[in-house]
Formats: C-alpha cells, sequence, structure tokens
C-alpha cells in the first residue's frame, strides 16, 4: 500500500475474517490514529526510563479519549493495558 | 530518612503539562476531564502521609495562583496551603504562597538535608524539569504515574530528551480506578 491509507484498510477492515494487529512504530501508529482506523490498542509499559527515542501519538490534531478494558501486571513489572478506541474530546 | 514521593498525572502519550489547566496550555485541565470518585481519597491520602511539598518554579507559580482561594470539604486545600513549601527556582525573587521557601542552588545537597530532617515525606507534583535533576541524583524514592486514558497529541512529556541517563525501575505498585486512571508506582534502582 503506497497512499491512500484510510480507504484502504476501511476496505480491507470490512472484509470477513479475524483481527488486524499493527505492530507500529511510533510514526505509523500515530499516522493510523489520525485516520480513525484502530479499534483497540494494547501497550506494555516497561519499568524504564529512556529519556531519548521517538514518542508515540505525536503531533496529533485533537484530543482523544480511550476507555481502558483491561490491566494486567507482570511478576517483571511490565504492565499491560488494553483500551478501546479512540472518542474524540471537544 | 524522609522518601522524597514524586507523583505526576500523565497522559498515555506522556504528557504531564498543565493538567490543573493554570498554565495557559492549550489542553489545560485536561485532567478534570476524569470523574472518579475514588481519586480524591487516593489523593488526600498521598497528601496527608507528607508534609512538604517540593515543587520546580513553573509547577509553584501554578498553584500559588490557584490554591490559596480553594476551600474544599475534605480538607485538601488547607493542608495544601498550610505545608511546607521548597521551591528550586534560579530566576524567582521570592515566594508569597503561605509557609514558602526558595531553594536556589545546589539542589542536591539541599535536598539531601531536607531528607535527612525529622519528617513525613516531602511530594512532589508536576515539576518536571525537577523531578529530571532528581532522578539523575538518585533522590527519588517513588515515582507515581496517575495514566490517564487520554492521548493529547502534544505538550511537555515527563522524560524529554533531557534525562541523561537509562534508569531502569523496579514496579512497586499497580491500581486500576473506575474512570480508566491507571496508577503505576515505581522505585528507582540504583
Amino acid at each position: 500500500m503506497k497512499d491512500h491509507i484510510g480507504e484502504e484498510i476501511a476496505r480491507v477492515k470490512k472484509q470477513p475474517g479475524k483481527n488486524l494487529i499493527l505492530f507500529a512504530s511510533p510514526t505509523l501508529g500515530s499516522a493510523f490514529m489520525s485516520l480513525d482506523l484502530i479499534d483497540e490498542y494494547f501497550f506494555n509499559v516497561n519499568p524504564i526510563v529512556l529519556g531519548k527515542g521517538t514518542p508515540l501519538f505525536r503531533d496529533q490534531s485533537v484530543i482523544r479519549r480511550l476507555k481502558l478494558l483491561e490491566s494486567k501486571t507482570y511478576k517483571n513489572g511490565v504492565v499491560s493495558l488494553r483500551y478501546r478506541g479512540a472518542k474524540l474530546v471537544e | 530518612m524522609r522518601k522524597i514521593v514524586v507523583s505526576e498525572f500523565v497522559s498515555l502519550d506522556g504528557v504531564v503539562e498543565d493538567p490543573g489547566g493554570a498554565e495557559k496550555f492549550k489542553h489545560g485541565g485536561w485532567s478534570f476531564k476524569f470523574r472518579d470518585d475514588q481519586v480524591p481519597k487516593y489523593k488526600l491520602d498521598e497528601l496527608s502521609a507528607s508534609d512538604a511539598l517540593l515543587l520546580g518554579r513553573v509547577t509553584y507559580e501554578g498553584f500559588a495562583k490557584a490554591w490559596p482561594s480553594v476551600k474544599d470539604d475534605a480538607g485538601f486545600a488547607d493542608k495544601m496551603n498550610g505545608m511546607h513549601k521548597y521551591v528550586v527556582s534560579t530566576t524567582l525573587k521570592k515566594v508569597d504562597w503561605n509557609n514558602s521557601r526558595l531553594i536556589k542552588g545546589n539542589i542536591d545537597e539541599e535536598v539531601k538535608k531536607l531528607k535527612q530532617q525529622p519528617g513525613k515525606d516531602i511530594l512532589v507534583y508536576g515539576s518536571g524539569k525537577l523531578v529530571n535533576t532528581l532522578l539523575k541524583h538518585d533522590l527519588v524514592d517513588e515515582l507515581r504515574l496517575m495514566v490517564h486514558p487520554v492521548v493529547l497529541g502534544s505538550g511537555r512529556r515527563l522524560f524529554d530528551d533531557n534525562v541523561e541517563t537509562m534508569k531502569v525501575l523496579k514496579l512497586a505498585e499497580s491500581k486500576t480506578f473506575p474512570s480508566g486512571i491507571v496508577l503505576l508506582s515505581y522505585r528507582p534502582t540504583k
């Protein structure tokens, strides 16, 4: 897929089948979020401060509010958070 | 020894700028979008375990403007207004909020001195720049992140390219609130 990502993905979503997983780079994740293509978000929060690197979801033009569906804590300190996709706020 | 407890409101995308709306950020006041009947009790318990605030200049200025005129039944504001405030700033000349004192330099030594005094926890709200300095000097005993289920998409983040070293943390506690706010509580490893 080279362009019209929004339309292309919307078409794929309408096809019969199971869920689609986006193992996203921060850039692609931000783009998909802007296009309202994401239904569910999984985050694994690792107990480390990096202080550098590309953050998730930069340059969004609207605020989005998500709904927490589940949180799980693992022995190694990773917290896994699952959210339902974006509801626009204001 | 007294603990330094850093307690932050943070969005899912790591933004800590102006959750209370006193700093003129375009999304200022974003934390108020989440009504939750358990968070106020948690915040009050946290405040009651402390007898001093340690604040950076930006957070101090927002607080000093807002809190003196606040009253609430639970007594949160009275405690905020009454307790000791230590304000780290190289530019402020004076601090007028009741019971405030300026720390102008030697943060490392000054904070170590505070920790050795008898008393309860020392609480840090907001104060992003100061938090990074405290982490760098291994002065933080607990880092609490109240992760709000919102993506702001812009604004100052807590760890914005200014932490020189990586910090490995140990998860001490995680807790989910009815509004979907998740508390992640960490202890830095030294």
